[in-house]
């Protein structure tokens, strides 16, 4: 968990095309210094990164209150998962939710959608086949968002096979 | 690639298939310009026109080195860049397989189910409930498509998605209500997120879903094919003539083209507005905020909404106030101007003040329309009172603009000369 927070933040800096600086992590949060300038707290600091690189979140209040939103939940339920049970918890939500929207925030990917990417990679890329199917929607929203090489980056592109195979016979599904 | 394409597109108003090129040429940055002084019904019956454009149908589109082309589909593809039109062959194929999809499952079927409603075409309870049966399969493959996919084809918006959301925008705002929609959970994701794709919005507007499915009215069609002007009547009749009789399998082309033509005469509006972009600013929605909420809500959210690009603020101020006598006279003079003025409530916002008291008043007020020109241009109707004022456009970004604004939306302005605000009149 430890490494994934730092990589993620280190991942949103490069998509952003921002300078990390020094991402290091207390027990608690993680801290980045970067000019003589001291950021602390997850979601402050990809809210410093997104201000470093200008990228207003252009949106009206709601949208931006979810966007945040979701970089907590980000850092507090997806990387902290520890267990099967939680990775499963957090499948549901996001699958429920997901099934009746594009995207988290917005009707266009924003950093939401790009942070819980990175959150996710790795659960994704573990994923039997099986829980691909069990979890459509999340699937669905994710290849689309992997198949944007800016936000995919060095990630391996997650296959999602199966689901494909699915497509070609529904009738049968 | 090649070069950007630029020209003009012939259309009538708030048509779905004229949106398909609109739409196509903002995300390929094409320069496609809508004929302002075209009218449906005269402008396509003309020689020019017809030489052009043989059937005399809308849309056309007549590029800038004078490349004519029909139908919005194709019109939409020639305006279209690589990323709309499919990379590979296939992709390619398969935009053209939804494209055929949506003229061939979805638009007759939506015909047949909106038209009786809107009183275009008359009612017929067979082809009626038919309708609606083969409008419940079409959207059953798409929810089946779009289970586990975010867009038609590919991982991006093509003009495959433009075409069909396009073709079930009728069904959308007029048939489709929360309970029907219900089953179709992956087509209304899909659908809400096309049409809030900001190239989209600008074109076609913010589009209100259906909350309660409207019911044929058969006096509706009966009225609107009588209760219109002789010539008309007189045309209505001929094309009667000219529909094969009910019993027989229609042949569907010819079907809808009546009701097309009947639909593209109806809303004929005659709105001055229509001929500037809709932008997304929703006035009408504005309007009820403003009535609804107290201004500390209302206000913010007339900046959240506003739309810079399509709506412009006005300062309006009475020239001749120091003939201003009694108050009620003044207030006349406004409530009187409102009227005048009032086919222009549609796409405009107004509130003005009443500054002092009986012989020593001012009149001024915050406009709001659609379009960055003097409004009163647009229609000779509209041209009685707005000379005895002096109108200054305001910079929606400047600090003084939203001071004015929220001073003269709240009612807490003073004139110019310190006068006291005596009282205030909205017009919407």
């Amino acid at each position: 968990m430890t490494v994934n927070i730092i990589k993620c933040l280190s991942q949103i800096a490069s998509y952003l095309k921002v300078n990390p600086g020094k991402i290091t992590l207390e027990p608690n949060f993680a801290i980045r210094s970067f000019n003589n300038t001291v950021t602390t707290g997850f979601v402050s600091i990809i809210l410093q990164f997104l201000k470093e690189a200008s990228c207003d979140i252009n949106g009206n209040n709601i949208e931006m209150a979810e966007i945040r939103q979701w970089l907590e939940y980000c850092v507090v339920y997806v990387l902290n998962v520890e267990n099967v049970q939680n990775i499963e918890q957090v499948m549901k939500e996001l699958d429920t939710l997901l099934s009746s929207k594009t995207y988290l925030a917005s009707f266009e990917a924003t950093i939401a959608d790009v942070t819980l990417f990175y959150s996710l990679h790795n659960i994704m890329a573990n994923l039997p086949y099986l829980d691909k199917e069990k979890y459509l929607s999340v699937s669905r929203w994710f290849d689309n968002i992997q198949q944007d090489d800016s936000i995919r980056q060095k990630n391996k592109m997650v296959t999602f096979s199966t689901n494909y195979l699915t497509c070609k016979a529904p009738a049968k599904h | 690639m090649s070069a950007m394409v630029s020209g003009t597109l012939y259309t009538y108003p708030e048509n779905f298939r004229a949106y398909k090129a609109l739409i196509a040429a903002k995300y390929s940055s094409a320069n496609v310009k809508v004929d302002s002084n075209f009218v449906f019904g005269e402008t396509n019956k003309t020689e020019g026109f017809l030489n052009k454009f043989p059937s005399g149908k809308v849309p056309a589109f007549e590029s800038s080195d004078g490349k004519c082309l029909q139908n919005g589909d194709a019109i939409a593809y020639y305006v279209s860049n690589e990323q709309l039109r499919g990379k590979t062959d296939l992709e390619k194929a398969q935009v053209l397989q939804w494209i055929c999809f949506a003229e061939s499952e979805i638009l007759p079927a939506s015909c047949a189910w909106v038209f009786p409603i809107l009183g275009i075409v008359q009612y017929d309870k067979k082809s009626f409930d038919r309708a609606k049966e083969d409008i419940k399969a079409a959207l059953g493959i798409l929810n089946a498509h779009l289970l586990t996919r975010t867009y038609l084809v590919g991982e991006r918006i093509s003009l495959a998605d433009i075409t069909v959301a396009c073709n079930l925008l009728h069904l959308y705002t007029h048939v489709l209500d929360p309970e029907f929609r219900k089953s179709f959970v992956n087509v209304n994701r899909w659908f809400v997120t096309i049409l809030n794709q900001p190239n989209f919005r600008e074109v076609t507007g913010e589009v209100q879903l259906c909350s309660k499915v409207a019911e044929v009215d058969p006096k509706k069609f009966h009225q609107q094919a009588t209760g219109k002007g002789k010539e008309k009547k007189e045309k209505k009749e001929e094309k009667k003539e000219k529909k094969p009789t009910p019993k027989k399998e229609k042949e569907p082309e010819e079907e809808m083209d009546a009701a097309e033509e009947a639909l593209a005469a109806e809303p004929i509006s005659k709105d001055p507005f229509d001929s500037l972009p809709k932008g997304t600013f929703n006035i009408d929605d504005y309007k009820r905020c403003y009535s609804n909420e107290d201004e500390s809500k209302s206000i913010p959210y007339f900046w959240e909404k506003f739309d810079p690009k399509n709506y412009s603020i006005w300062f309006g101020e009475y020239k001749y106030g120091d003939e201003l006598a009694k108050v009620f006279m003044s207030c006349n003079l406004i409530t009187g101007m409102f009227q005048r003025l009032d086919k222009m409530r549609k796409q405009a916002f107004a509130s003005v003040c009443l500054f002092g008291a009986d012989n020593d008043s001012s009149i001024s007020g915050i406009w709001v329309w659609r379009g960055q020109e003097l409004a009163f241009n647009l229609s000779p109707d509209w041209q009685i009172d707005y000379e005895s004022y002096d109108w200054k456009k305001l910079d929606p970004t400047s600090d003084e603009t939203k001071k004015m604004v929220e001073q003269y939306f709240a009612w807490t302005a003073t004139d110019s000369k310190g006068r006291k605000f005596n009282q205030g009149k909205i017009f919407k």
